[in-house]
């Protein structure tokens, strides 16, 4: 059958493929493109615009309002949720960098076995289960007549110490998978060789493994910093309305309708999350490109 | 540069386990100071657990290692004179070709200036001065196994210890850095302890060698010794090509022994092995130790059959040729215009030195 | 040598037991015999569990989520899937920007994606404010980033040879996805389906903006009640639903293998 194609008839069928090839893609994307275009883009549209009026009755088309803005700007209370959200999330960072490194160093170096299987599920099992559960398990543990409180010179629960411990919990797996991850990848042989070079156990931590899980430790602080800051469920379950975080506001916001608020909040909220993340991005391609040194 | 001493090396009784397997089975060793020493043998036959024990970096079930003739057994790596080159390098891949050479020396604490200045001669002598402040990533693997051993060397270990360092090179620039190692070892006079499956190379660099299979030490000699007076029916076949013929043994006579092998009688030199007459013994004779001739001919180590296939090697013509009664034997000669076709009868002879009694009992190695 | 292997096992130990206390305390907790938040409890019980489904919002909003999570997951996954097609397996302009707006929806909090909504639909469709629809619209975005990502890590892991031999075997373009490529995507979309049902199913952050009384899911009403009680009925919910959990775990260990669950963590972790 194909003998009898004759060479315009070929070329003709070819031209129509390669048209229907450039085609392809674009009808592909066509469903997403229009559900982010019509759902997700208008959406951030209509918050920017909310920010920009003083009512949360006002016309589409009213006049440009930035009121709302100006007094969210000069209000002391407004930086003090801010900052709190901010300290909030530095501690949960450190603190939980703090736990996730040792344990996914151990987890990295451990032989592949049932024992490091049930490590690993244990590890990552919290991630399914819902954050509301995970808050209430911290909420019976945390209690003024619980196990814990006893022995703890601060308040726990409804304190900002309760809510740091619980959002470690929620966090650690997030942690402490690109740690695992870096490390898993850093070969035996290079410890060996520092140790062969006469690099006792401390100069192995400070002058290999540290460096070389750096951009682990990168991404994990990126990760958690980045889910702690906007984190709702957790703070508003823990704090109990006493530790209150900018995500928190902006629910309080809807319900008493004061929507071009709660619009200030969630661009200001969003801006803290970019700009975060832009930052450790930055210093990630760093820390890579130290190691790299430039290209081959 | 020199080194300031240079040390021996032993082993007694040494005996590695990892949970029911026996990795490393009582091994004896005696590595002489300045010497070029190999441990040759198949993958799994213990050797880089062997060398892994000497670094310090595996520790031994039971048994203990001399350095210098101190007893070094309990010693972590960090803190043995020895130094290891790793089969792939094992370059810090977040430090500079330069650092990576420093590491060791910055490691027992000497001053920035001089680790600098020694890393740098040391660069000078492996011929890649120029390289120093690339990234191991931008290096090729011939260039990332010379400053893995430079990095090593720099520390003036009185043993150099190293696993497979040429296996992930391609063959050219092995046959180039064989040399190179061997001349690099000549000029410092350390001494060298080297791990490697490859048997051309471990003959060409080395002083000694050991072969090892099964965790044991099989042979340790020279590579002629080991080549041409081979201790066991393994190290015959591990290293080169070898025919083995089977036969009863009728008498020994002196240093020589004779047996029937069927259809025809072999005269074989005796070694240390002792052969009871009326036993079953083996015989190894190498392919180019073979004569082929088209005349009949008699007496010992002549043996009639005939040419079942030829296959041209370049610098050799390779025979099999079917003994008569007996088994195929692989005869290599010097290739000729006119070699002799299929199907002729022929006579194999070869000389009695040629011909190497092996001790009875072992199983045929497998594949190796 | 010993004492820090020794170490090594009381650390890990320590923090296993932290990650499992919580659970552990709800577990325990949901067969107390005692209203009250008393731990260790003072009695065993399964009135709890009776509880459980005599409360009517949970019932509903059992209901609601598993809609939500049925009609956001089929939702991202289809969209997902011929997005993370297009972009892995053709060259085209605009392939780059294409990439990042699809994993865009991953940088912004899912509170501001819920307050996004919440003025969307009340704005331009308030019919939809408060339904499932609406709900499931909000969770499509979220889980279209992680759908595009571990779909698109299936595909680069897909020889594309495959594809290439079904066509010279006379397969069309279609033909050649439907009987070449989706069979060898099945782990992937499978990881990627039960990974974006479970995210759904426990999304507390943006549906909170999108629901009315009365017409809520499961984690809405739990986080609900909670704010108001602390007694043993959420506990007992709450261990069902770790039941769940552990039962989704192991399906997806079992189709997945291990590695599965870690990759579509991975993705879940680039947030």
């Amino acid at each position: 059958m194909t003998t009898e194609l004759t060479a315009p008839r070929a070329a003709a069928s070819a031209q129509r493929a390669r048209r229907r090839r450039a085609w392809t893609p674009y009808a592909l994307v066509t469903p997403a493109v229009a559900y982010l275009a019509l759902v997700f883009v208008t959406a951030m549209l209509l918050v920017v615009s909310y920010s920009t009026r003083r009512e949360s009755t006002a016309a589409l088309t009213a006049p440009l309002d930035l009121s709302t803005w100006s007094g969210y700007l000069s209000d002391g209370y407004y930086w003090g949720v801010l900052g709190t959200t901010l300290r909030i999330a530095l501690e949960v960072v450190v603190l939980t960098l703090l736990v996730a490194y040792p344990t996914a160093w151990l987890l990295s170096r451990m032989r592949r076995g049932v024992r490091f299987a049930a490590a690993v599920l244990v590890l990552f099992s919290p991630v399914l289960v819902s954050v509301v559960v995970r808050s209430y398990g911290w909420i019976l543990l945390l209690a003024d007549n619980g196990p814990i409180a006893a022995m703890s010179p601060v308040g726990l629960l409804y304190h900002e110490a309760g809510v740091v411990i619980a959002l470690i919990h929620v966090e650690l797996p997030f942690a402490v998978f690109p740690l695992m991850t870096v490390m898993s990848g850093l070969p035996g042989r290079v410890l060996e060789a520092a140790a062969d070079l006469g690099a006792g156990p401390l100069q192995r931590f400070r002058r290999v493994v540290l460096p070389l899980s750096l951009p682990g430790v990168v991404a994990a602080a990126q990760i958690v910093f980045a889910l702690t800051v906007s984190a709702f469920a957790t703070p508003a379950l823990l704090g109990g309305g006493r530790v209150q975080v900018l995500s928190e506001l902006i629910y309080a916001n809807i319900a008493q309708l004061s929507w071009p608020l709660a619009a200030v909040q969630a661009i200001v909220l969003l801006a803290v999350s970019l700009t975060v993340l832009a930052t450790f991005n930055v210093l990630n391609r760093r820390v890579e490109a130290g190691r790299r040194g430039g290209t081959r | 540069m020199t080194v300031e001493e240079r040390l021996d090396v032993s082993c007694r009784r040494l005996c590695k386990r990892f949970a029911d397997v026996i990795v490393v089975d009582d091994v004896d060793l005696d590595i002489r100071s300045g010497e070029f020493f190999s441990l040759l043998g198949p993958s799994g036959c213990g050797k880089t657990t062997t060398l892994r024990m000497l670094a310090g970096l595996e520790h031994p079930s039971s048994g203990t290692i001399l350095l210098g003739g101190q007893d070094i057994t309990q010693v972590p790596a960090h803190r043995r004179a020895t130094n290891l080159v790793f089969q792939q390098g094992a370059l810090f891949p977040h430090l500079t070709v330069a650092e990576n050479v420093e590491f060791g020396l910055r490691a027992e604490r000497l001053d920035r200036a001089e680790a600098r200045k020694r890393a740098g001669e040391m660069l000078e002598l492996v011929g890649l001065a120029h390289l120093r402040d690339r990234r191991p990533a931008q290096l090729s693997g011939g260039q990332a196994q010379r400053i893995a051993i430079a990095r090593a060397l720099v520390k003036r270990p009185p043993v150099l210890l190293l696993d497979e360092p040429l296996s992930a090179l391609d063959l050219k620039l092995q046959v180039h850095m064989r040399r190179e190692l061997k001349n690099l070892q000549r000029e410092l006079g350390t001494t060298f302890v080297c791990v490697t499956h490859n048997q051309t190379e471990a003959l060409e660099m080395s002083d000694r060698l050991a072969v090892m299979n099964g965790g044991r030490i099989e042979q340790v000699g020279t590579g002629p010794e080991i080549y041409l007076r081979p201790a066991s029916r393994f190290v015959a076949s591990f290293i080169g090509e070898t025919n083995f013929v089977e036969g009863r043994v009728m008498r020994g006579t002196g240093d020589r022994v004779i047996l029937d092998a069927g259809g025809f009688v072999v005269e074989a030199r005796h070694g240390d092995v002792a052969a009871e007459p009326g036993g079953r013994a083996s015989v190894m004779v190498r392919p180019e130790s073979i004569e082929l001739h088209t005349e009949g001919r008699t007496g010992p180590n002549n043996a009639r059959g005939t040419v079942a296939d030829l296959l041209y090697l370049g610098n050799t013509m390779r025979y099999v040729v079917e003994l008569d009664g007996g088994p195929g034997v692989t005869v290599d000669t010097r290739p000729t215009l006119r070699p002799i076709a299929a199907g002729t009868p022929v006579t194999a002879s070869w000389p009695v030195d040629a011909a190497v009694l092996l001790p009875a009992g072992q199983e045929p190695p497998d594949d190796h | 040598m010993r004492a820090g292997r020794w170490l090594a096992a009381v650390w890990l130990t320590a923090v296993l037991g932290f990650v499992l206390a919580p659970l552990v305390v709800v577990l325990v907790g949901s067969f107390s015999a005692s209203g009250g938040r008393a731990f260790p409890p003072d009695g065993l019980t399964l009135r709890w569990y009776g509880e459980v489904f005599r409360h009517e919002p949970f019932r509903t909003g059992l209901i609601n989520s598993l809609l939500v999570a049925a009609v956001a997951t089929i939702l991202a996954l289809s969209i997902g899937t011929a997005a993370a097609y297009a972009v892995d397996r053709h060259r085209f302009p605009g392939r780059a920007a294409l990439r990042a707006l699809f994993i865009a929806p991953l940088s912004v909090p899912r509170i501001v994606i819920g307050f996004a909504l919440f003025v969307l639909l009340v704005t331009a469709a308030p019919r939809f404010y408060g339904s499932v629809a609406g709900v499931a619209l909000a969770h499509g975005l979220i889980l279209l980033p992680f759908v595009v990502s571990i779909v698109g890590a299936a595909l680069a892991g897909l020889d594309p040879a495959l594809e290439e031999a079904g066509r010279d075997l006379g397969l069309g373009p279609f033909a050649t996805f439907r009987r070449v490529t989706l069979p060898q995507l099945r782990i992937g979309l499978t990881t990627a389906g039960v990974f974006a049902f479970v995210t759904s199913f426990d999304e507390v952050d943006t549906s909170i903006f999108l629901i009315r009384p009365g017409q809520s899911t499961l984690p809405i009403e739990m986080f609900l009640y909670l704010e108001q009680s602390q007694d043993p009925t959420l506990a007992a919910l709450s261990a069902i639903l770790i039941g769940f959990s552990v039962a989704a775990v192991a399906l997806l260990a079992v189709v997945a293998g291990s590695g599965g669950l870690l990759r579509a963590l991975g993705t879940g972790t680039r947030r």
